[in-house]
Order: C-alpha cells, then sequence, then structure tokens
C-alpha cells in the first residue's frame, strides 16, 4: 500500500550479517549524533523537514491562517455559493479553493485537514514503535521460545490487510481518534518489531555486550547501557519511514468511512466526499485535487525524510550490505 | 626463454576519485611465456588485482585512465574493443579468482556457470556443453562431478567450491590463466591441494599463469618467475629461486622475514613490515618505500628509483637506492641473525663509504 | 527443499489458528458485535464446517458472499500486479544502470510522487479525466462497470484498464524503487566481474546475473507485504465500485454488517497467508540458499 512497510521488510532481510556501527571518519560521535549530522547537510533533508515543520505550524495555527486568508471556517456554510441546482461553485476570489458540497471553504477545510493525519500518524507511529521495540527487544534478546512465539505472533499481524482490518475494527468500534490510532499501531507494529529484533540480535552477540556480559552486567543494565542507545538511531529512522504509511492509513479509513469523525475536516474524508459527487456526475474536482494535494506533499515530505535518515543508517553500517 | 605470449609495457591505471587521483598502477613491465607461471606478490593495495583485471578490460570506465600496453597474441588488449576484449575473455584468457563464494552466482548451479562461459564461446549444443562441464569439473578434481554439476555453490565446501571456480575459468582451454589469490580464506591443506591443482593444470594444458598473492610462501610452490610489487609498481623481478635465495630490495626482506618460521632464511619469529600501506593518492616523495625502509637514507626522500637489471644474475631486476654491495651484506647479515639496529647502522656506515 | 516447504506449511497452518485466535479476539472485544461464543467452538465452526458466519443483509453464508466476490478481486489483483511487473523491472534496472542520469532523477522521482499518492485518489483523478460516462476524455469504461471475464471478456478487460493502472501505478511505483536499490548491489556484486571475465554480452551480464539477483531479493519482500498489496486493492475496489472483497467489506460495514465483515477479514488474511506460502516456495526455487539455511 505504501513505500515504507516493502522498504524496512527488505533492510530487515538484507540485513541478517552482522551490524555493528562502523568507524567512520568522526569517531567520538554517537549514531544519533552522526545521524544528526548527515541529516543536516542534506539538502533534500532540509527541504523535507522544512515542510514537515511547515505542515505542523499549518494544523496548529489553522485558525490564524483562515482569519489570514479572509475565508470562513472549515464548517461553515456559505450562503449563496450553490447555485440553483444545490451544485457548489469552484474556486474564486472569495473563495480560492472552491467551495464543497455543503457550500463550506474548500482552503479552509484543507488547512483544518492536516489536523488529524498528523495526529493519527505521529502518535500511531509513536505507538507502533512502542509496542514494536518491546516485542523486537523481548523477542531478540531472550531469544528462545520467547522469540518463535512473539515473532510468529508478529507475523500473524503482518497478514491481516491493514485497510481490512482497519474496517472491520472501525466499523464496530465506531469513529474516534483512539480507534483509528489503535489500528495505525496495530498495522505499524509488525515492522518495527522485526528490525528491532534483528539489530538486538546481532547487538547481543556484539563486542560491547560481550565485554560487559564478561564482566557480570545484569540483562538490565546491559539492556539499558550497551542495547538501547544502539537502537536509538535505527528506531528513529525507521520510525520516520513509518509515518507517511500510517498516515496514508488514516486517509484511506477516512475515505472507507470509518474515519476519526465524518464532521471533521480531513483530507480523506475530503476526497471520499469528492468521488462520491464525482461519481454522480457532478464536476466537483476542486475538492479532489486540493485535498489530494495536500496529502501527496505530505506524503513525498515525510517519505524523503525517512529515506535520507535510513540511508544515513546504511553509512553508518547499520544496514545490511544489499541496499 | 620461447617468445612470451603476454607482455605488459609499461602498464598504468589511475581511477578518479572523490578524494583525488588513485595511481594504483604505476607503470610496470613484466611477460609471462607459454607454460610458465609468474607470481605477483604485494600487500592488498599494491595494485596487483587492478593490474591484472585491467588485462581483461575489467577496470574500464568513464573514471579510469589506462595507460602502457598489453601485448597478447599479436595485438595489443589495451587498445581492443569491448567487442573484441570479450571475444578473448573467458576463451584464450581467462580470470579466476578468491572468495568463490561471492565470485560464483548464488542462483545458478556451478555446472550452469561453466555451461554458460562454454556457450559464450562456443557453438555447441546444452548437452555436449554440459558433457564439457563434467568433464572440467573432473579435471579440476571434483569428486563425483555427475552429481556435483548441478550443485549451487553454496552446497559445496570451500575447496570444491575453489576448484569449481576454477572449472569455470578452465572452460575454453584459456591459453593464459589469471589466478587473483585463488587459495585466499582456505584452510593451509587445502590451499596445498589448489596449489598442486594449478600448477599440475599450467604443466598438463601448456597454459600461462599469472598468480596474484599477498603470501610470498605460496607463491614459492608454483612460480616460475615472481614480481614483488608495492605501491602500484614492481620494485623486484627474479627467477623464483634467485628472489628466495638473494633478494635484493629491502620490501622483499620484509616480506620473507614475515612469513611464519621459515628457519632456513634465518627468521625464527615473524617480523612484521613496520609502518602503513602508503597513500595511492599522496604518495611519498622519492622511494615510494622509505617510510617503511629501514635502510633508507637522507638522499631516498628526493629520488625515486627505476627497476634497473641487479648485478651479475640474469632475469634479476630491482628498484632500490642502496648500492648492490650494501644490500648484499645487509642481507647477509639478516641470514645471519643480526638485529636490525646494528645493519641499519651498517647501511648508514657502508653507503657513506661508498660515496666518498 | 521438500524439507524447506513442509516447514513452511507448518509455519502456515500455525498462522491460520492464530489469525483466527486474533480475529475472534479483536471482534469479541469490541462493540457492537455479541461474542456469545467461546473460542474453541469459533474455531471448530471455522476449520471444521468453513463457517464464516452469516450475512444478515444478504441472507447468505459469508464464505459463499466471498467466493462470489472473489474472481472480481483476483481479476484486479493479478492484473496489476502483471502490469507493475511489467513496469517496475524495466524501470527498476534501467534507473540503477543509468544511476545519476535525468532518467534515474526522473524516473525515480515520478515514482516517489506516485507512492506518496493514495491509490484510491489516484483512481479518482483518472475516472474524473477518463471515464467514459462523467470523464472530461470519456474513452474507457468507469465506476461500477466491471463485468465478469466468463460473461464477456471484452468488456471484462476494457472495464479494467483504468482500476489495473492505478493500482499498478501504485505498485510499480514501489517496487520499481525497491529494485534499483537491490539491483545497484547486485551490480557491485563479485559474480558480475566473474560473468564479464567470461566474455557474455552485456545484456547477459545485465539481465541474467545482474537483475535475476535483484529481482530475486524483492520477491522474498512480496511475500511479506501480501497483506499490503491486498489494502492496495481494497481501496481500488472502492474507489472504482468493482464489487470484489474490499468492497464486499466496505459495503457491509455502511449497512453496520459486521458478521460479513469480520467473516472477509479472516478469509481475506487467510489467503494472505497461502499465497505467502506459494511465493516462499516460489523464492525458495529461485534463490536455493533459503531452504540451505
Amino acid at each position: 500500500m505504501s513505500f515504507a512497510p516493502p522498504q524496512i521488510l527488505l533492510d530487515d532481510e538484507a540485513s541478517s550479517g552482522a551490524l555493528e556501527p562502523v568507524a567512520g571518519g568522526t569517531p567520538g560521535l554517537s549514531p544519533d549524533r552522526l545521524l544528526w549530522h548527515r541529516v543536516r547537510s542534506d539538502r533534500v533533508a532540509r527541504i523535507s523537514a522544512a515542510v514537515i515543520l511547515a505542515l505542523v505550524l499549518i494544523a496548529i495555527l489553522a485558525p490564524l491562517l483562515v482569519d489570514l486568508f479572509g475565508v470562513s471556517g472549515p464548517n461553515v456554510r456559505n450562503p449563496g455559493t450553490l447555485n440553483a441546482f444545490g451544485l457548489p461553485s469552484g474556486p474564486s476570489l472569495g473563495h480560492p479553493f472552491g467551495v464543497d458540497d455543503r457550500g463550506r471553504d474548500v482552503l479552509a477545510r484543507v488547512l483544518y485537514g492536516a489536523r488529524l493525519p498528523l495526529e493519527v500518524g505521529l502518535l500511531g507511529t509513536a505507538l507502533a514503535a512502542l509496542i514494536g521495540t518491546a516485542v523486537g527487544i523481548a523477542a531478540g534478546f531472550y531469544r528462545g521460545w520467547l522469540e518463535t512465539v512473539l515473532m510468529i505472533v508478529v507475523d500473524a499481524f503482518l497478514a491481516f490487510p491493514a485497510v481490512l482490518l482497519g474496517l472491520a475494527i472501525g466499523g464496530a468500534g465506531g469513529p474516534g481518534l483512539g480507534t483509528v490510532i489503535f489500528i495505525v499501531a496495530l498495522a505499524g507494529f509488525p515492522y518495527i518489531a522485526r528490525i528491532v529484533r534483528r539489530r538486538v540480535r546481532a547487538l547481543r552477540e556484539g563486542q560491547s555486550v560481550l565485554a560487559a556480559r564478561a564482566l557480570g552486567a545484569s540483562d538490565a543494565r546491559i539492556l539499558a547501557r550497551e542495547i538501547m542507545p544502539s537502537l536509538r538511531a535505527p528506531l528513529i529512522a525507521y520510525s520516520v519511514l513509518l509515518i507517511p504509511t500510517s498516515i496514508l492509513l488514516e486517509a484511506a479509513l477516512s475515505f472507507l468511512g470509518v474515519g476519526v469523525s465524518p464532521a471533521t475536516a480531513d483530507w480523506g474524508e475530503m476526497i471520499s466526499r469528492a468521488g462520491r459527487d464525482i461519481l454522480s456526475g457532478d464536476s466537483a474536482w476542486w475538492y479532489l485535487i486540493f485535498p489530494g494535494l495536500a496529502l501527496v506533499l505530505t506524503l513525498v515530505a515525510f517519505n524523503r525524510a525517512g529515506e535520507v535518515l535510513v540511508e544515513a543508517l546504511g553509512e553508518l553500517g547499520w544496514r545490511g550490505r544489499n541496499r | 626463454m620461447s617468445e612470451p605470449l603476454l607482455s605488459v609495457e609499461g602498464l598504468r591505471v589511475a581511477f578518479e576519485t572523490d578524494h583525488g587521483v588513485v595511481h594504483a598502477v604505476d607503470g610496470i613491465s613484466y611477460a609471462v611465456a607459454p607454460g610458465r607461471t609468474l607470481g605477483i606478490v604485494g600487500e592488498s593495495g599494491a595494485g596487483k588485482t587492478v593490474s591484472a583485471r585491467t588485462l581483461l578490460g575489467l577496470t574500464r570506465g568513464p573514471r579510469t585512465q589506462i595507460g602502457g600496453r598489453i601485448m597478447f597474441g599479436g595485438g595489443d588488449l589495451a587498445s581492443l574493443g569491448e567487442e573484441g576484449l570479450r571475444h578473448l575473455a573467458g576463451d584464450v584468457v581467462a580470470l579466476t579468482t578468491h572468495d568463490p563464494l561471492s565470485a560464483l552466482h548464488p542462483l545458478y548451479p556451478v555446472g550452469a556457470q561453466v555451461i554458460e562461459a562454454i556457450r559464450a564461446h562456443r557453438a555447441v549444443s546444452k548437452a555436449a556443453a554440459r558433457d564439457r562441464a563434467i568433464g572440467l569439473l573432473e579435471l579440476v578434481g571434483i569428486p563425483d562431478p555427475h552429481r556435483r554439476v548441478d550443485a549451487y555453490p553454496h552446497e559445496l565446501p570451500p575447496g570444491l567450491r575453489q576448484r569449481a571456480m576454477i572449472a569455470v575459468a578452465l572452460a575454453n582451454g584459456p591459453k593464459l590463466l589469471i589466478a587473483d589469490d585463488p587459495t585466499r580464506g582456505l584452510d593451509v591443506t587445502v590451499q596445498a591441494q589448489i596449489l598442486a591443482l594449478l600448477a599440475d593444470l599450467g604443466e598438463r594444458l601448456g597454459m600461462a599463469i599469472v598468480y596474484l598473492t599477498r603470501d610470498l610462501g605460496t607463491v614459492a610452490e608454483i612460480a616460475d618467475e615472481v614480481a614483488v610489487m608495492y605501491a602500484g609498481r614492481i620494485v623486484e623481478l627474479a627467477p623464483a629461486g634467485q628472489l628466495f635465495l638473494a633478494p635484493q630490495h629491502p620490501y622483499t626482506w620484509g616480506l620473507l622475514r614475515s612469513l611464519p618460521r621459515l628457519p632456513e632464511f634465518g627468521v625464527e619469529q615473524p617480523v612484521p613490515i613496520s609502518g602503513p600501506p602508503p597513500s595511492l593518492i599522496q604518495r611519498p616523495q622519492g622511494c615510494h618505500f622509505h617510510p617503511r625502509c629501514p635502510y633508507a637514507q637522507d638522499s631516498h626522500r628526493r629520488i625515486d628509483p627505476q627497476l634497473r637489471p641487479a648485478e651479475g644474475e640474469e632475469g634479476h631486476s630491482v628498484a632500490c637506492l642502496l648500492p648492490a654491495s650494501v644490500r648484499r651484506q645487509i642481507w647477509q647479515g639478516l641470514e645471519a641473525g643480526h638485529d636490525l639496529p646494528s645493519l641499519q647502522q651498517l647501511a648508514g656506515v657502508l653507503v657513506r663509504e661508498g660515496r666518498s | 527443499m521438500s524439507a524447506y516447504i513442509a516447514r513452511r506449511a507448518g509455519r502456515a497452518i500455525v498462522l491460520l489458528v492464530l489469525v483466527t485466535l486474533l480475529g475472534f479476539l479483536l471482534f469479541t472485544v469490541l462493540p457492537g458485535v455479541h461474542g456469545s461464543t467461546s473460542f474453541p467452538d469459533y474455531l471448530k465452526a471455522i476449520f471444521l464446517h468453513f463457517n464464516f458466519g452469516y450475512s444478515g443483509r444478504d441472507h447468505q453464508p459469508v464464505l459463499s458472499l466471498v467466493v462470489g466476490r472473489l474472481p472480481a478481486t483476483l481479476s484486479l489483483v493479478v492484473g496489476a500486479g502483471l502490469l507493475a511487473v511489467a513496469l517496475a523491472v524495466p524501470l527498476g534496472v534501467l534507473a540503477a544502470l543509468r544511476r545519476g542520469t535525468s532518467l534515474d532523477r526522473v524516473a525515480m522521482r515520478t515514482a516517489l510522487g506516485i507512492l506518496s499518492m493514495p491509490v484510491f485518489w489516484l483512481g479518482l483523478i483518472l475516472l474524473y479525466l477518463f471515464a467514459s460516462d462523467i470523464g472530461k476524455i470519456p474513452i474507457f469504461p468507469g465506476a461500477n462497470s466491471y463485468v465478469g471475464l466468463t460473461a464477456d471478456p471484452g468488456k471484462w478487460f476494457t472495464s479494467l484498464i483504468l482500476p489495473w493502472l492505478a493500482l499498478g501505478a501504485a505498485e510499480a511505483a514501489i517496487y520499481s524503487r525497491l529494485l534499483r536499490g537491490r539491483m545497484l548491489a547486485a551490480m557491485d556484486e563479485d559474480y558480475i566481474r566473474t560473468a564479464r571475465a567470461k566474455g557474455l554480452s552485456e545484456e547477459r551480464v545485465v539481465w541474467g546475473h545482474g537483475a535475476v539477483a535483484a529481482v530475486a531479493g524483492v520477491v522474498a519482500v512480496v511475500g511479506l507485504d501480501l497483506g499490503g498489496l491486498l489494502s492496495g486493492a481494497v481501496l481500488t475496489e472502492t474507489a472504482f465500485r468493482i464489487h470484489g472483497i474490499g468492497f464486499l467489506g466496505y459495503d457491509a460495514v455502511a449497512h453496520a454488517d459486521f458478521a460479513t465483515v469480520q467473516g472477509t477479514v479472516l478469509l481475506a488474511t487467510m489467503a494472505v497467508i497461502v499465497v505467502g506460502l506459494i511465493v516462499d516456495v516460489g523464492f525458495a526455487w529461485l534463490d536455493p540458499r533459503v531452504s540451505a539455511a
């Protein structure tokens, strides 16, 4: 359904070899400092970060921006914008992106519509990363039957088509932010769990852990002092790569009518409404195109950011040999 | 010595990289006659592998500069087009390398890889090529070749995998085999078997072999002639016996002394060569070896020695600024087990005396 | 090899039971569902009686509903998959061979753009532009025009052109980028040098040695990502109103027919597991190293 999951799976498959950070030309820097350094010096990464920051600001400042553009709020039905047949009017000076089938300003709805995708994308991915890390560490560190059981459960979750599962859970659970975040986390955590497990396994056999163990360090200490710090960089990179998938799933659920709320402005919901009208023959291209473009811009920015981070990981020797 | 089959004349290979131009091979010359084996010895980064791959055009690219001539069968391989080289490669000139697990394709059985090499150059049926492949696997000493022909590289033990790699190279009965450290990474007993196999094949098939290695020990068992490479150049070239009995270059001494347990050379404990290999982008001024040479004199930092025939011995050349008599005395001292400081002192005294 | 197949098949059976359990847990803890049966009974119903629930709305067992919708989904998925392979393999390989050129940059940026487009949005745009009923350039059958292959092969084909384009482009975008990465890695491998040293033609080196390895590497992932691919199909069906399994689920939720959605999810997940097993075996055939491990 999207770019990130196959990429994560591919990296997981390819990284069966040793995964120790290579000694680069910048000694003394921790992996995440190196990652940060690489990101700062990369033009694509800077642009992506700027776009993401702008999107977050838009989401937060949507009320201000709506005032700034002089358009009505996202749920205000503007009288006189629907023609005699009840059809909405397209872009005009008063409504730069036109109005939708209920006479609501599309620009305002696109601005406000950034809120849910970002909220769900970030919180859902964070929850997925949390669960995935816990499962991945438990499996990779303790090995044995626990690993076998955990990883087959992870693969079972991986088999569920995320959108269908979301339909079933969202349909029965009813609309709500919590439900959608739950679905997104459920769909995303297997990818994180797999990649974390692989890395923990490699780290566990690595020099520093063996040394710590020889010095009599406890499991808890090894986890806290040796494993967790080395997991931070890959965890950040692959989590960012998972965000666009989470946002896409949020949009898909809204499109299918099982999103957070049919009443709140949301890109996926707008596309769904536009689709319904277009299929019935009304040429309402503006409320199909603008929310979609906003979604594409968001996804490109997050995809690029994730890619740069994962590439930087590769240069740190944190990915398998086969890219 | 009969007419050479391969004659490399002033070969240079330089790669442009983001960090600068890498002078990987810097004007080397050598010749190999049919049925003879030339050993090329040097540390990794000395330029052996690059020079060998250049013979088959494998280093060509937009950022590579190649100079000099590679005379083979009356033509110059260096100026031959892609198509012309393709006809020679794998047919009359073949390459076998170390690390067959990555050098053989993991998704094809070894037999298929031999068959592919045959059919790239000979219009024979698949069945005939398969028969020939089985024969080749038998020739290189793979037991049960009828079964092994369908084995994948990962299914063979390392020794047999290396033999399969050699079978691929032998597919069309080449006149010249370039063997790039085929014993690297193998157990000592398997190494000996592979060396014996190559020596036997060279003799039986009348094939010339250019044998590249980091290990002077293996070269002793197979080469008729040995070239020692350092920083892209040949620093000493001699008949094998001569090189081991009367080596003339301090780097060759270093290589010999770094071999484990060769009491006949007066070395009980291996003595590694000190210092790191030189950068091929910013090469040392003067003699490239001077930063690591225990006997280097002040003038050696400025003067760049050329490969010149060594005194007295036919076919023995060396690129060293120390006078021949001084080198002879140092080597005798090394063989006698004198310690290094006294030899360094001796070198200094002798050089000063020679100059006055 | 047969030991490997047995191992993978055993794992698939465990997965089938496991997804049934997970489905049971997820669906019974949720409100709006009457969880009156116990898990053993549920398991028995599914594995012994193939009872995946009963649709109150359609007055049919969910299994027969799903089976009835299967041809439409299969037509969409297989056609889009073939299109994706036909686009992604040459594009990914060529982009890798011409790394850094404008072809590489344009192809990979286009791919990034397409993979960042929700497939349902892409589908709706295609409909808006080309659907014969509502499109600006009405040349292809639009939404709700799907006809079964056996009913009318010609109409079946034309009705699927736009959906195939939407889903196929989305998949091609993802996989061309993955393939490019794998191809770059493959062309750096030692065996490529060996192939050149054997005097093989450049086409044989690129396709027979480089691309084969790159594709094998990606196939391993396709098997794990079938769920994601099916998700794309569900959204495409909904956008184009193709009455396949995805649309069945969508329609059922819209009419609060939860038994049907849950049965559909479970069946689809089981299909993913079974097809995944087939892909695994195919992959082992492509790359015999996996079955040796």
